[in-house]
């Protein structure tokens, strides 16, 4: 398990590197996610306290970064009249306020500090590990039929103060909290 | 098979209202059917339109996020659509994403960048483009049937037929009242005017019963009866004045013929009378000319003898004339070439003892003359003729006299009697002659008006000329 943890961000980092000429044809996974984590921003409400008028939407990746250059096609796009912003970092205190947060699986240890630390905040957390969505996140990628599919944790997310539409949720898995989720 | 245009007022009356009451609920009935055609196609296209934003507003989320599976389900919901014979689904990129498909049918949109509707073979291919946050994620493409239209178009001709029937039925009703009051005024009309023509009575008088053109027709109509009426009264006053006045021209007539006839009887009475009076003078001629006679045949000496002869033939040559006048057909006039030849042949033989040898001849136009011209004429050739005899042949000469009587000029006669005896003595002049015949001879040219020519030299001639009236 603990082999597999280590060895999927280097197959995926792999198969994203390998597989980017190619795009046009079969995008790679990580491609696809980037394409879901900026699509989440159409469907997800911000309070007005954390999104006003004149700000960028913020796309914060924490830890080892998996999507090589799969965000360069949404780098100069806009999300409802707002610019768009990637941000990469390996430490949280690093990031500046996100909108959405991808939490890398690189830091699937430190997930119970990182939600401590977000706590409430409005931040649209989305993981790839197993449980991230039980654990404390908002949306976690997994894979169905070898397609991208994702879970998402209600709960969480109204706690966190965010608005997700029943479009977007209509298509997820929706689980509950279960802080001791074990696969 | 009866032309229209013979039969009866109301009929056409009715076929005219119902002809045009159903075309016009025809006419429009096919502009409302047209507008609703057209207002249904825009209706459908903005009802499936709809439909098309409402299902592609549903698969944003799944085109976003790759689930062809929910798509497919958003598509699903067209079941309850009856005419929708297909739709689809396609990505960003034009690939088909997700179908729903009632027949086996594929379709394929012509284009994929913009919204666009066109009507094929009886269906609607539309399509929509699919957007989130202001990008076009992907189209919908709907195919839909005419079926439904073409249920309603066909309802819409039920009713169509369906409100023309009543219509009709509804417009002959009230059209029958609107008709009468054209057709009853006429009809009635028409019936008038056969009763007049078939029985010529012209007192008879058609009701009006409206202010409008009928009404003034049969306002017409009777003014125009009673034209005919007071022409025929006057008519018959101009005939009864006019046999009224004829009747007195026949009486006048009546009394013109009596009159007529009565004249002619006076006349007769009176050419009668002339006739007898001419008789009676010429009968008391010849009893002086018996009278001289008798006297003459007493009388020894040879100069009275001669005288009373000359007297005698004087009185016989006016008795002539009086025989011709009651012989004549014209008691005014006798036929004087005929009186020339007699009288000189009675001359002739009055003196017919010293005459023997001399023979007489007469040449006279066809000329009549009155009584007034005769007499004096008469004489004249009479007192000429006598003295010829008497003295231009002495001794029993042999010798020629002739009397003419020639027209020359209007009216103008010419009298000549010549002979070829001795002639007439040297410086002989008419006017102091002694001779009775020849003074009586001058007296009558006188008369006459006439004018004496006399020539001795070559025997004698004595030509007169003179003018008769008329």
């Amino acid at each position: 398990m603990t082999l597999l943890r280590c060895i999927l961000p280097i197959l995926f980092a792999l198969t994203a590197v390998l597989c980017a000429p190619s795009s046009a044809q079969s995008p790679s996974e990580h491609q696809v996610k980037a394409a879901f984590l900026y699509n989440f921003a159409n469907f997800v409400e911000w309070p007005s306290s954390a999104l006003d008028d004149t700000s960028s939407i913020v796309i914060g990746i924490l830890g080892e970064d998996p999507f090589g250059q799969a965000f360069t096609p949404f780098e100069n796009r806009s999300v409802k009249g707002h610019p768009l912003r990637i941000i990469h970092s390996k430490l949280l205190q690093e990031l500046p306020f996100c909108h959405i947060l991808f939490i890398s699986s690189s830091e699937e240890k430190n997930l119970p500090q990182i939600f401590q630390y977000l706590s409430d905040r409005p931040v649209l957390t989305v993981g790839e590990s197993v449980g991230f969505a039980q654990r404390g996140g908002a949306i976690n990628f997994v894979m169905k039929n070898k397609k991208v599919r994702f879970e998402i944790n209600q709960q969480r997310a109204e706690k966190a103060d965010l608005k997700i539409s029943s479009k977007l949720l209509k298509l997820a898995s929706i689980v509950e909290d279960a802080p001791e989720y074990v696969d | 098979m009866v032309s229209f245009r013979d039969v009866s007022i109301k009929r056409k009356l009715t076929t005219i209202i119902l002809l045009s009451s159903s075309i016009a609920l025809i006419l429009s009935c096919a502009a409302l059917a047209t507008y609703d055609w057209i207002s249904s196609e825009r209706a459908l296209v903005n009802r499936i339109g709809t439909m098309a934003e409402i299902i592609g507003l549903n698969s944003t989320a799944a085109l976003a996020f790759d689930s062809a599976e929910d798509a497919q389900e958003t598509l699903s919901a067209l079941r309850v659509e009856q005419h929708v014979v297909a739709a689809y689904i396609y990505d960003a990129d034009g690939a088909l994403f997700a179908t729903y498909a009632v027949s086996e049918r594929a379709f394929t949109p012509t284009s994929m960048g913009e919204d666009s509707h066109s009507f094929i073979d009886d269906q609607l291919h539309l399509l929509r483009t699919i957007q989130l946050d202001g990008r076009r994620v992907g189209s919908v493409y709907i195919v839909t049937g005419l079926g439904e239209m073409e249920d309603r178009l066909q309802r819409y001709a039920g009713i169509v037929a369906l409100a023309i029937l009543i219509a009709s039925a509804a417009s002959f009703l009230v059209g029958a009242r609107l008709r009468d009051q054209i057709s009853t005024p006429l009809l009635n009309l028409a019936a008038q005017m056969r009763t007049v023509s078939s029985q010529q009575d012209y007192s008879v008088r058609a009701q009006s019963y409206s202010r409008d053109e009928l009404g003034e027709l049969i306002d017409g109509f009777n003014d125009m009866l009673e034209q005919i009426q007071d022409r025929d009264v006057a008519l018959i006053q101009a005939r009864d004045d006019l046999s009224h006045k004829a009747d007195e021209l026949q009486v006048e007539l009546v009394e013109r013929h009596r009159i007529e006839a009565q004249i002619t009887a006076s006349l007769e009475e009176k050419e009668v009378l002339l006739k007898e009076i001419h008789h009676r003078v010429k009968n008391n001629l010849q009893v002086i000319s018996s009278l001289l006679d008798l006297q003459a045949n007493n009388i020894r000496d040879e100069q009275t003898v001669s005288m009373f002869r000359d007297s005698q033939n004087r009185v016989t040559s006016m008795g002539l004339i009086h025989e011709r006048l009651y012989q004549a057909s014209d008691l005014a006039r006798i036929e004087f070439s005929e009186y020339i030849a007699e009288l000189t042949q009675n001359l002739l033989q009055s003196y017919s003892t010293n005459a023997h040898n001399i023979s007489l001849s007469t040449t006279a136009d066809p000329i009549s003359l009155d009584v007034d011209t005769s007499i004096p004429c008469g004489l004249i050739i009479n007192e000429l003729v006598s003295n010829s005899l008497k003295y231009a042949f002495p001794d029993g000469r042999e010798g020629r006299i002739h009397v003419e009587l020639r027209k020359c000029e209007a009216n103008e006669l010419l009298l000549v009697v010549r002979d070829n005896g001795i002639g007439l003595p040297e410086g002989f002049d008419a006017r102091k002659t002694q001779s009775l015949g020849l003074k009586l001879v001058h007296t009558l040219v006188r008369q006459l008006r006439g004018k004496l020519e006399i020539s001795g030299s070559n025997g004698a001639e004595f030509s007169i000329r003179f003018t008769t009236h008329s």
